[in-house]
């Protein structure tokens, strides 16, 4: 159950948009959107709000058509912030959630407790357009999920925050976390992805080109990096010998190389006890998936051919 | 955090489903009454708003106002004339039977009316001079303490002349005129007397018969002469108002529409609601607006009308109003169409307003895309007021039911002759029929237009959208 996303195409004046787009998201998780600029993230975000329709194709939550899915139950935080510059903090929060159906007298305690959370009270009877920009994100915030929805759709929620406001912004996002809600939301730092999500779909061009586990993704790269320091043989010419090894950077205090999934990491450090060498370092990274998604988006960035999902 | 953390945390349990099926009895309704609300008090509560009202009322009470003042300020004001007689006798008159038959034709009106005049005082105070103040006379109407300096002296051939001198222009001389009128009479009058005729038997001549003057033009409006030319007026001052409340109110919708979707909050709100909701509640919730103000300005504006013969009465003393116009009911009818096609006309264009505000990414933008329909606005601005000075051409009754210009055409026509019932009604259902035709198209545009940034405005993207798919179709 949760959000099944199937056999998506979308087109504007004929040039598609997305293509055979297929994805799933488990109610109750973390999901990272990920893409580069005009991969489609957000008119795929667009469509699972049944904002604008999918050509073909069906979109469900709990197996339920989109359409048929209550408005209250999405929350959308659009990539640009929008906000009614003229109005006050508080009948602007108070519009938004009642345009969803819920009574004012609800809204109201709910509103008392996210601005005491986010420490922006005294700014209640402010209007928007007098606010810094991170005060105003933490109104948008409070938007997306003052009606209580049960899935969130965020664009870059956090991009262009100073990090006292991203970890106020992030605490409350796991709070929602903490709620059940599904979340699902775009960004550009990797980081935050690995921080937060369990699964995630990386798009170029309309297209999915990876989704699953972010670990089990990691793992499926087909790369694995290795860091070592051999203290008495800075060169370690035989490492350029040995099957499966590529990409050998000889660095500052250490020496970075790859390794095919197929070599036992385990033979290189045999290898240098052997060469009588004295091992400071040897340490075993996953690639991180900033790797792989310049990896993936850099491989078809070029041509409009798609390239066979893992 | 890691990944794991979180789940541990979070075990994902389905919302019960009793719970669910409650939360959708109370979703699924229309919310464009809360949208019309947002619209309205928005609004009523800007400043610009109160100002801009605050001044069109204060221009409606002192247009009311401006002419019993103007005559009660005329009502005290008498021209003064100085007669000097160098002819002798004129007519059996003698120097001071001329004196007071001067004296009775010039105030002729105001003596025969005096019970009723709105004046204190005859409009003209006449004196004799001798032939020796003559130069210092006309020192004093340079000097403006006499208006009119009337010398009457006679030829050699026994005629008379007349020597009118005056500080006034001759242009558009009213005083001239009625002088002059008056000198003729006198002539022709002195004359009859050499000829022989007795007081009585000139009396007699010189009285004009009677004649009475009738217009088919009156008779089917059922107004007097005076009425008709007060109704042209108030007609005019009527469309004036309409052009201004439907340009302010339309180009209103449409920069409100680019500023949500400038802004973006229209990518929420459409999240919450349907666009064809959000269309409508914006529509309404301005016109109510437009309804509000206009309803201020009428009301008081009315209220000042009548105000009029009380405040008379109490600057003019006792006197009963000899202008007796009554503007009320005219006024009335107008007020009446100019709220109901004010309505009509909002609704025309208020959807092909949004519709273009829909066009633009940016409010600075609107002016373009709304250029069209504002020429369309002014057309019908031009046409009724050409309308009203040619108000039987062939053209004006077809003119007047194409639906863009019906509200301002109408109004001229109802300036000229009180339109029939059945006129109010087919025009009424013909732009409503135009109101949803209008609306649907511009629906289908803002539908698309407000999720569309970056594109240029105009007419390929305006048949595009139209074209495109709607949202719900399959």
């Amino acid at each position: 159950m949760g959000l099944k996303v199937s056999n998506v195409n979308k087109s504007y004046s004929n040039i598609p948009i997305i293509r055979n787009l297929s994805m799933d998201v488990q109610q109750g998780s973390i999901f990272g959107f990920l893409g580069p600029n005009g991969a489609g993230k957000t008119t795929t975000m667009r469509m699972i709000l049944d904002i604008t329709r999918p050509d073909n194709g069906t979109i469900t939550w709990n197996g339920r058509s989109v359409r048929a899915v209550p408005r209250r139950y999405w929350g959308y935080l659009p990539e640009e912030r929008g906000l009614y510059p003229k109005m006050t903090v508080e009948d602007q929060l108070l519009f938004l959630a009642r345009m969803y159906g819920l009574p004012r007298k609800q809204i109201q305690t709910e509103l008392d407790e996210w601005l005491e959370r986010f420490q922006i009270t005294s700014y209640r009877k402010k209007v928007v357009s007098t606010l810094s920009k991170g005060n105003q994100q933490k109104i948008q915030f409070i938007a997306t999920i003052l009606h209580n929805p049960d899935i969130l759709i965020m664009d870059e929620p956090f991009s262009g925050l100073d990090p006292v406001n991203m970890l106020m912004l992030k605490d409350a996002f796991l709070e929602m976390h903490r709620r059940h809600k599904t979340i699902i939301f775009s960004t550009h730092q990797m980081h935050q992805v690995e921080e937060l999500c369990e699964n995630i779909v990386i798009m170029n061009k309309g297209q999915i080109v990876i989704q699953g586990n972010v670990k089990d993704i990691k793992r499926q790269s087909g790369r694995q990096l290795v860091r070592l320091t051999v203290a008495d043989d800075t060169q370690t010419d035989w490492l350029d010998a040995m099957p499966g090894i590529s990409d050998v950077h000889r660095r500052q205090d250490y020496i970075e190389l790859r390794i095919q999934t197929h070599v036992n990491p385990d033979d290189i450090l045999q290898a240098a006890l052997n060469k009588g060498g004295h091992v400071t370092r040897f340490e075993l990274v996953e690639p991180s998936l900033n790797d792989i998604f310049v990896a993936q988006v850099s491989d078809i960035a070029m041509p409009d051919t798609p390239v066979p999902v893992s | 955090m890691s990944p794991t953390n979180i789940t541990e945390i979070a075990e994902p349990t389905m919302p019960d489903s009793e719970n669910t099926e409650s939360m959708e009895a109370t979703t699924q309704y229309s919310n464009w009454p809360l949208i019309i609300e947002r619209e309205y008090i928005t609004r009523v509560q800007q400043r610009s708003f109160k100002i801009i009202t605050l001044i069109l009322t204060l221009i409606v009470v002192i247009g009311a106002t401006f002419p019993t003042i103007l005559s009660a300020l005329n009502s005290r004001s008498q021209t003064q004339i100085a007669i000097i007689n160098t002819a002798g006798t004129i007519s059996n008159l003698d120097d001071q039977a001329l004196l007071k038959y001067v004296d009775t034709h010039l105030n002729a009106s105001y003596n025969t009316t005096a019970s009723t005049s709105d004046r204190k005082t005859p409009p003209f105070a006449v004196k004799l001079l001798t032939a020796g103040d003559s130069a210092a006379s006309q020192q004093q109407v340079r000097d403006k303490k006499i208006a009119i300096v009337l010398t009457i002296a006679r030829t050699a051939t026994k005629d008379l002349t007349f020597d009118f001198y005056t500080n006034e222009s001759l242009a558009q001389n009213n005083n001239l005129a009625q002088v002059q009128a008056l000198t003729t009479q006198l002539n022709i009058q002195d004359k009859l007397a050499g000829l022989g005729l007795s007081q009585t038997q000139t009396g007699s001549v010189l009285t004009p018969p009677q004649f009475t003057a009738k217009s088919s033009i009156n008779e089917q409006s059922g107004r007097t002469n005076e009425e008709n030319a007060a109704a042209a007026i108030i007609a005019l001052l009527a469309i004036v108002l309409l052009l201004m409340f439907i340009q302010q109110y339309s180009t209103m919708i449409a920069t409100g529409v680019a500023e949500e979707k400038g802004s973006r909050i229209m990518e929420i709100l459409v999240n919450a609601t349907t666009p064809f909701q959000l269309l409508l509640g914006k529509i309404v919730g301005v016109g109510l607006v437009g309804i509000t103000q206009l309803g201020i300005v009428t009301l008081i504006g009315g209220a000042a009308v009548l105000a009029q013969n009380p405040l008379k009465n109490a600057l003019l003393g006792s006197h009963n109003s000899s202008f007796n116009l009554d503007i009320t009911s005219v006024s009335l009818g107008m007020l009446g169409l100019l709220v109901l096609y004010f309505v009509l006309g909002f609704l025309l264009y208020a959807a092909l307003y949004a519709a273009a505000g829909a066009l633009v990414s940016r409010q600075e933008e609107v002016a373009n895309s709304t250029g069209p329909l504002t020429f369309l606005v002014m057309a019908g601005y031009l046409i009724s007021f050409y309308a009203s000075l040619n108000p039987s051409a062939d053209w004006v009754i077809p003119v007047s039911y194409i639906p863009f210009f019906t509200p301002m055409m109408m109004l001229a026509r109802e300036g000229v002759t009180p339109l029939p019932w059945w006129e109010i009604t087919i025009s009424t259902v013909v732009m409503i029929v135009a109101i949803f035709v209008c609306t649907w198209g511009a629906a289908r545009i803002y539908r698309i237009g407000i999720l569309m940034y970056g594109q240029k405005p105009g007419f390929s993207a305006f048949f595009q959208y139209m074209r495109s798919r709607p949202k719900g179709a399959a």
